[in-house]
């Protein structure tokens, strides 16, 4: 009998026609060949009949479906991908032209900005040498007359930095309760975020109250736990001279 | 660029469609399961969808079905029971499909009704059956097949023999069962 692999070949049409001729040829002489060759085609004709292909359409559409959401997502990646540099330039410009409003429409400093600049101020003097003595010299320092601070309250230390380009002198001052910061602005400063109150500009920072006045060319701000009326109450007692 | 795009997806939809028949089919056949089938054939229209770009062009039937047989091996197969292939059962000689002396008897063939010849197909072992899917059903020829279970085409032509040997003798087994044959031979 000739070899079965050979009579599948030519049955599913895979032999050359040469070859496919020849072999015709040898088959129709053997009977055993012959039922292979026929029962092959049979069965193959048979799967192929007896086994359909059918459009399921529902799940069709479901395909299809599944197909829209990937283009869906291409697309807003791809937006993303091709725009990333123009939105992310545009965010930053906006930031950008957001700080330099808020910079040139801003009327003055806000209490905070001085509490948080207050941590990179360095100590005027050794702490045994606190006294008003290094608060009138500071302030003959950077030229403001009068030079002398009036305050009935014992300095326990002094610091100076800049905030806004302007020298700022903080001194600590003590009383029954507690310690308060005293900020002197030679030359005046404008805060904003403050109310009026009892001839006083008071406000908040973070916990703390503040009150804020001016007095001989200088603007004085100081802070407290405590409540705004005694602020007030230790403000008074406290001025340039 | 929005325009390829939507061109690919066009010209992607039209292929896929006309070729879904088969996807499904095939599907079904490897998996012998309904539910498993329709995951199988979504998910080989999507990754097809995905990597349309590299599609060659020549024959997009026989490019999904290799995507729809990979995944089948790949994610499928291990869930599957039933009779799996081991080296000894490719090593066998291969003997004739038809019995000696036997004639065919395309008759009793047309007997079968279709879901008998399914489920003598469902019952030939896996790599056989797919080797016969692909073949019988789908029209593929060797080197397509070859391409798409990753074998050389000498090992297409013996599955090829012994799926369809195993495929004979099943279908046997539901003439006897219904009675178109009293003995063991189809022309009893």
């Amino acid at each position: 009998m000739i070899d079965p692999l050979e009579i599948q070949a030519l049955a599913d049409g895979e032999l050359s026609k040469e070859r496919a001729a020849e072999l015709r040829a040898e088959i129709a002489k053997c009977q055993r060949s012959t039922a292979e060759f026929l029962y092959i085609q049979s069965l193959t004709v048979t799967v192929r009949e007896k086994c359909p292909q059918s459009m399921d359409r529902e799940l069709w559409t479901r395909c299809v479906h599944r197909l829209d959401e990937i283009d869906k997502t291409r697309r807003v990646t791809g937006m993303v991908d091709r725009y990333a540099w123009t939105l992310s330039t545009a965010f930053v410009m906006l930031i950008a032209v957001g700080a330099g409003y808020s910079r040139m429409h801003s009327n003055g400093l806000r209490p905070a900005d001085v509490s948080r600049a207050s941590a990179g101020f360095s100590s005027l003097g050794r702490s045994n040498e606190q006294s008003p003595a290094v608060v009138q010299r500071w302030l003959a320092d950077v030229g403001h007359v009068p030079t002398g601070l009036s305050s009935s309250l014992p300095i326990l230390g002094s610091a100076e930095g800049t905030l806004d380009g302007k020298r700022v002198l903080r001194v600590i001052l003590r009383d029954s309760d507690r310690n308060l910061a005293l900020y002197i602005f030679p030359g005046g400063q404008a805060f904003e975020g403050l109310a009026d109150a009892d001839g006083y500009r008071s406000g908040q920072i973070g916990d703390l109250n503040c009150v804020q006045w001016d007095a001989q060319g200088a603007s004085l701000l100081l802070v407290g736990d405590r409540e705004v009326s005694r602020l007030g109450n230790v403000a008074q007692n406290v001025s340039l001279r | 660029m929005l325009f390829k795009r939507r061109g690919n997806r066009e010209a992607f939809e039209r292929e896929a469609e006309r070729a879904f028949p088969s996807v499904l089919g095939t599907a079904l056949r490897l998996t012998r399961s309904k539910e498993e089938a329709e995951d199988l054939a979504q998910e080989a229209i999507v990754r097809a969808y995905e990597a349309y770009e590299r599609f060659d062009g020549a024959n997009f039937k026989a490019w999904i079905l290799r995507i729809v047989t990979n995944l089948y091996i790949n994610k499928y197969r291990q869930r599957q029971r039933g009779p799996m292939l081991n080296s000894l059962d490719e090593e066998n000689a291969l003997e004739p499909v038809a019995d000696e002396q036997e004639a065919p008897d395309r008759a009793l063939l047309d007997e079968m009704l279709s879901a008998q010849v399914e489920e003598a197909l469902s019952r030939v072992p896996e790599d056989f059956r797919m080797a016969v899917i692909l073949s019988d059903i789908e029209g593929l020829s060797y080197q397509e097949i070859s391409d798409i279970t990753n074998v050389p085409i000498g090992t297409v032509r013996s599955r090829l023999a012994r799926g369809r040997m195993a495929l004979r003798k099943s279908l046997e087994s539901f003439a006897r069962e219904e009675g178109y044959l009293n003995r063991g031979t189809w022309d009893d």
